[in-house]
């Protein structure tokens, strides 16, 4: 059974279409990749697939249900989302933030138990970040916040997670640390995770599958062995990209 | 808030003493039981000063229903219901301040700012000119907030598209139109009803009656609101996250929008309706609590509550007695009182942030 497929999914952002008729089907211990410049719609495509914008026709299905007809509950138990802009209005502390992560688990007037508030710490623990678990939020620097964002995810453990652009804001060590963390709870745990990222390298290293936004709702699925060829990326980036091979992987330079 | 408190004691009585999710209650809850001995010592502090100076005991024994006459009199008819409007009071706009605050992810909103209050002293200021009985006036400032909330919520969603800036943008221009309103009522009021309005737009609790003591109106809905804020208090600390955010954890955004929105009305209309206009306090409150103690709405909620109600006795008791037997309007006093204090909580909490 997938977790997350979707058939003849139209999406359009005011009239100008994301994509026409997608058809993917995401399955356990899969990560995808989407691809794409600035504004074909990646983020749009993936808040869709969350369920948090309508799309113009076609289907979602989370582990063979219909999108439409889960609760706002339901799906954050099986699904959850990266953001890439985040919110603070008012000064909660770090392990505040992140222990909101249980939410879609608890009931109205139930406290968090000792085991969610364990989640939380582990979570903290696993991007780093114990020794700021007091600091009030709005107190971070933006690779912080992403973190504590990421931990909120960790905290959520959903079966589905959608990121939009882990990357931004991090350094390199975090950036591999924290891809290497999530794709590896991906393929060990039997999750799947699709995220909007724009460096190549990356993506031919941690991306099994791939969706090309390449404008004007013309997409293309695949493996990223098949579809990270110089002459798809051309056509993708409307720019020349060259590939070469370097310890096994390949690496994609601009021209 | 018993609910909360009898739930709190079973979980300290089944966790060990060492038990971190204990330590991490252990400050809000020193707080609001703090809370909790400051509004009973409010009580006594209202009921006690006066033209009529009254020991504890003679308070206690009154409440007993013994006692002289007089001083039966002087608390049942006049002191306990004064003091009862005035903490019930001060409970609904606090809550309906932080509930505004989460609404519109805005530290200054408030209830006052979009606009309700503007259409309940309209209201009111309509039936004084009238020369309407007491129980007229606040069904007519009833129905000034109502308007005024119906006006703002319609207008601000518009074609669907409900934003909190938009939201805010429309209150206070809509506030603004009630200003106007209220200045061309009062230049054209004869001046004998004057002063009866400009005591109303001020805040006045003088008019508190026993008969308030049994009116049920108040207590239920300010505890029916501090309950329904709880079964939300989680959803509400996500939803300071973003409305976005809120929707990956799981919250239906639109029916949590429109339930904090008519909420916080009907709990700020219920507060102007009894009280007049009394502002600042569901903007001051929410903050003063943030500050001493936690953004967690779960505790947030009732110490604004316990918070609100001591700021508006203690504030309206000073403004019966302080140049007694003249008296001020309650609004006065609670601006006398909260201006200093919330800029010192800022002060401190800025500085505290930046030595962290």
């Amino acid at each position: 059974m997938s977790l997350l497929s979707t058939s003849n999914l139209n999406i359009h952002i005011g009239n100008t279409p994301v994509c026409h008729n997608l058809n993917m089907t995401c399955e356990a211990g899969e990560v995808w990749g989407i691809l794409g410049r600035n504004g074909k719609g990646k983020t749009t495509l993936l808040h869709t697939l969350a369920g948090l914008r309508p799309a113009v026709s076609g289907e979602i299905l989370i582990r063979e249900n219909n999108i439409l007809e889960l609760s706002r509950k339901k799906i954050a138990q099986q699904l959850g989302v990266l953001l890439q802009h985040h919110e603070d209005s008012f000064p909660a502390t770090v392990l505040e933030t992140v222990i909101t992560g249980r939410h879609p688990h608890l009931n109205h007037w139930q406290w968090e138990s000792q085991s969610d508030w364990q989640c939380a710490h582990q979570a903290l623990s696993t991007v780093q970040l114990s020794h700021l678990s007091k600091r009030p939020i709005n107190q971070l620097s933006g690779g912080e916040r992403q973190r504590v964002a990421i931990a909120t995810l960790i905290t959520q453990n959903p079966d589905i997670m959608l990121l939009d652009e882990p990357n931004s804001h991090l350094d390199l060590k975090y950036q591999i640390q924290l891809l290497n963390q999530l794709c590896q709870q991906t393929r060990t745990q039997g999750k799947t995770t699709i995220m909007t990222l724009h460096d190549l390298n990356l993506t031919a290293r941690y991306c099994d599958k791939l969706i090309l936004l390449l404008g004007d709702g013309e997409t293309m699925t695949g493996t990223s062995k098949e579809l990270l060829n110089e002459s798809n990326l051309q056509k993708l980036y409307d720019h020349p990209i060259s590939r070469i091979e370097s310890d096994g992987y390949p690496v994609f330079i601009t021209k | 808030m018993l609910i909360k408190l009898i739930k709190l004691i079973i979980t300290l009585s089944l966790n060990k003493p060492t038990d971190p999710s204990f330590l991490k209650m252990l400050k809000p809850l020193t707080i609001l039981v703090l809370l909790i001995a400051l509004s009973i010592a409010s009580f006594l502090f209202a009921l006690s000063v006066g033209s009529l100076p009254l020991s504890y005991m003679e308070i206690f024994e009154a409440l007993k229903g013994d006692g002289s006459d007089i001083t039966q009199t002087v608390i049942f008819e006049l002191r306990l219901p004064r003091a009862y409007i005035a903490f019930l009071t001060g409970g609904l706009l606090s809550l309906a301040g932080m509930l505004m605050q989460v609404l519109l992810r805005n530290p200054l909103a408030d209830p006052y700012i979009l606009g309700v209050s503007g259409g309940a002293s309209v209201g009111s200021m309509l039936a004084i000119s009238a020369g309407l009985a007491s129980s007229l006036i606040s069904v007519s400032a009833f129905i000034g907030a109502l308007i005024s909330i119906l006006l703002v919520f319609g207008l601000a969603h518009g074609r669907g598209s409900w934003n909190p800036s938009r939201l805010l943008l429309t209150g206070v221009v809509v506030a603004a139109g009630w200003g106007a309103i209220i200045n061309f009522i009062l230049s054209v009021s004869p001046n004998q009803s004057l002063k009866g309005m400009l005591f109303w737009l001020m805040g006045d609790l003088s008019y508190a009656q026993a008969h308030h003591l049994s009116d049920p109106s108040m207590p239920v809905i300010l505890i029916a609101g501090l309950l329904f804020s709880l079964m939300l208090a989680r959803s509400l600390n996500i939803l300071s996250h973003g409305e976005m955010q809120a929707s990956v954890l799981g919250i239906s955004i639109k029916p949590l929008r429109l339930s904090l929105f008519l909420l916080a009305s009907a709990l700020t209309a219920t507060a102007v309706t009894k009280a007049g206009s009394i502002g600042f306090v569901g903007l001051i409150v929410p903050h003063m609590i943030r500050l001493l103690m936690s953004s967690d709405h779960r505790w947030l909620a009732p110490a604004s509550v316990l918070a609100g109600g001591c700021l508006l006795l203690l504030s309206d008791t000073i403004a019966r007695t302080i140049i007694a037997p003249q008296q001020l309007p309650t609004g006065v006093i609670t601006a006398f009182i909260g201006v200093p204090l919330f800029l010192y909580l800022l002060n401190r909490g800025y500085r505290q942030q930046e030595l962290s």
